[in-house]
């Protein structure tokens, strides 16, 4: 299945990128979104207990389970106001 | 235009103000974040805002839905900028109204601090040499747990 990963901040600078298209195996979650980031930008600093998934524009946990056409994004810690 | 918006042009509080007004409020309640000239002790010269549009405002109307339930209020609206501020522009506005003060105030609180901790903004500062990504104190607490 396929998912578009959306990315802001930190982590559309190291990536180098706003947006991919992950292919991911069935039964894939928010953690092997996680991994993606972190395999694609080890320089990262964030654990992931500092960040936040959001699967279709909503908060998710990261285990939660992602189907195909899903939009995903990794949050780093939030700076609005 | 929404009850909560994202704006890439200068904000008008007034004009936000004007939005919440009711016949039945005799409580208007604004809050206005501006772009400050320092941070932890540094010279900040501009910020840059970023955000995921779509899920900013789907978070944004749930946070005024929240506060319009939670609190005996009237109407509610906040407007945030994106792209780059210059000292002394406006970040971001939040105007309630209400029958009384107390809701008033206090659900402009609610939602400025709401605001803070959920809405996918990031923002970047600049210094004479160098920029960074701000972390907020909220989540700085969270860095430091993840640490241990």
């Amino acid at each position: 299945m396929t998912v578009t990963l959306k990315m802001f901040a930190q982590i559309r600078e190291a990536v180098g990128a706003p947006e991919a298209e992950l292919a991911l195996a069935e039964g894939a979650t928010g953690r092997d979104v996680w991994d993606w980031v972190r395999s694609s930008a080890p320089a990262l600093k964030f654990p992931i207990e500092a960040c936040r998934l959001a699967v279709n524009h909503e908060f998710a946990p990261f285990d939660q389970r992602l189907r195909d056409g899903d939009e995903v994004a990794i949050l780093t810690p939030v700076a609005g106001g | 235009m929404r009850a909560f918006a994202l704006t890439d042009e200068p904000i008008d509080p007034g004009a936000l103000l004007d939005r919440v007004r009711r016949p039945a409020a005799g409580a208007l309640d604004l809050f206005v974040g501006i772009v400050r000239n320092h941070n932890d002790g540094r010279d900040v010269l501009r910020l840059q805002y970023e955000a995921y549009p779509e899920m900013v405002e789907k978070v944004g109307e749930g946070i005024l839905t929240e506060a319009i339930e939670r609190f005996d209020i009237l109407g509610a609206a906040a407007l945030h900028r994106t792209g780059t501020l210059e000292i002394g522009d406006v970040a971001v506005a939040v105007a309630v109204s209400a029958a009384h003060r107390d809701a008033a105030f206090c659900a402009c609180r609610y939602i400025i601090d709401r605001i803070k901790d959920d809405a996918p903004i990031w923002k970047k500062e600049f210094y004479p040499e160098s920029a960074e990504w701000v972390l907020c104190s909220h989540s700085s607490v969270h860095l430091h747990e993840a640490a241990h």
